[in-house]
């Protein structure tokens, strides 16, 4: 449980303690950001186990590197962008950033599953398959509910590129929900 | 003053990025954003077309953290300490904590001196006459010297 007075904090305030050597001040990061920095690192590098050291990783950058944060920026877009750019590192190491830039995931569950998938797993695989790009932009504005401004900032675009981003990212989603679920899932509501 | 009004292109293009929620629009336009909305039956039905979209991402949960995964990420500072300061900033601190210390000890001895010199004694008087004599040599035309000297 975090303290009354942590959890009244904002992440820039949390930051600054955390330069100041402040173990509660980075758990409260954690509890906070972990799982869905996890869920971004997630969706950019589509391997779980490749996931957990990256967002690993940018918990210990954040902890030993805290202190490189200016009060200028968005302390929560610095932290999303730390775990974007360490994942767009594995991905280069990997050899396949470029064809996780523009182009979709071909892979597709099979048939019989999708019968009986639910909405909420429809939902998380069709994210999977979006290019990653696409993928990270819709993740961070609508399930991290960063301002269109931070997830800018942490996919190093302008907010105009990002608002093309994510325009393409919800209507490739609504197709393919639509196609999944074999309804108006997705499409305006009756 | 308010904002020029919102055309139906840019409310469109709005929606179709950030979805039906004003409140995840650019909040320096979300006032004239609004303001269209109550006007515009187009407007109201984009929003509309947009609204199941976004019920479905709501679904969405953050991942799930194993108890080991969670252990590992409280770890980090037991087994990591934090760096110290970079060359950079160790290069502009140095100087800086120098010149303070350096302007510190200053100031001590500069108001100790101050107080010693407030009421000058005989042999201080006579000494910095002698000093006096010094600094004239010193600083005299050096040709004096050297012609007294031949």
């Amino acid at each position: 449980m975090p303290t009354p007075e942590l959890s009244n904090l904002d992440e820039a305030t949390l930051l600054t303690s955390v330069a100041e050597g402040n173990v509660a001040a980075y758990r409260e990061l954690i509890r906070r950001h972990a799982s869905r920095l996890l869920r971004l690192t997630a969706r950019v590098l589509r391997d779980s186990s490749e996931a957990e050291d990256v967002t690993q990783e940018t918990f210990l950058r954040v902890w030993q590197r805290a202190s490189d944060y200016s009060p200028d920026g968005s302390a929560v877009g610095w932290l999303y962008r730390i775990a974007h750019n360490l994942s767009l590192d594995r991905l280069r190491r990997r050899g396949k950033l470029e064809s996780f830039e523009e182009e979709a995931s071909d892979a597709a569950p099979p048939s019989a599953l999708l019968h009986q998938m639910q909405r909420k797993t429809a939902l998380e695989h069709a994210i999977e398959t979006l290019p990653e790009r696409q993928a990270a932009a819709i993740t961070l504005v609508h399930l991290d509910e960063l301002s269109g401004q931070e997830a800018a900032q942490v996919l190093g675009v302008s907010v105009e590129a990002l608002e093309s981003l994510l325009s393409r990212a919800r209507r490739n989603l609504r197709a393919r929900l639509a196609q999944t679920l074999g309804s108006s899932a997705g499409e305006d509501s009756p | 003053m308010s904002a020029a009004p919102m055309t139906l292109d840019r409310f469109r293009e709005l929606a179709a990025a950030y979805g039906a929620k004003l409140e995840r629009w650019p909040e320096s336009e979300r006032a004239s954003a609004s303001r269209l909305l109550e006007s515009s039956a187009a407007a109201l039905s984009i929003l509309r077309d947009e609204q199941a979209l976004d019920e479905e991402l709501g679904l969405a949960e953050p991942a799930a953290l194993s108890p080991a995964f969670e252990r590992k990420l409280a770890e980090i500072p037991v087994r990591h300490p934090q760096r110290a300061l970079s060359p950079f900033k160790r290069w502009l601190w140095a100087p800086l904590l120098g010149w303070s210390v350096a302007a510190a000890l200053g100031l001590v001895l500069g108001a100790g001196f101050a107080d010693t010199n407030d009421v000058p004694t005989a042999a201080a008087t006579a000494e910095l006459s002698a000093d006096e004599a010094i600094d004239a040599l010193a600083l005299g035309d050096i040709t004096d010297w050297e012609e007294a000297s031949e």
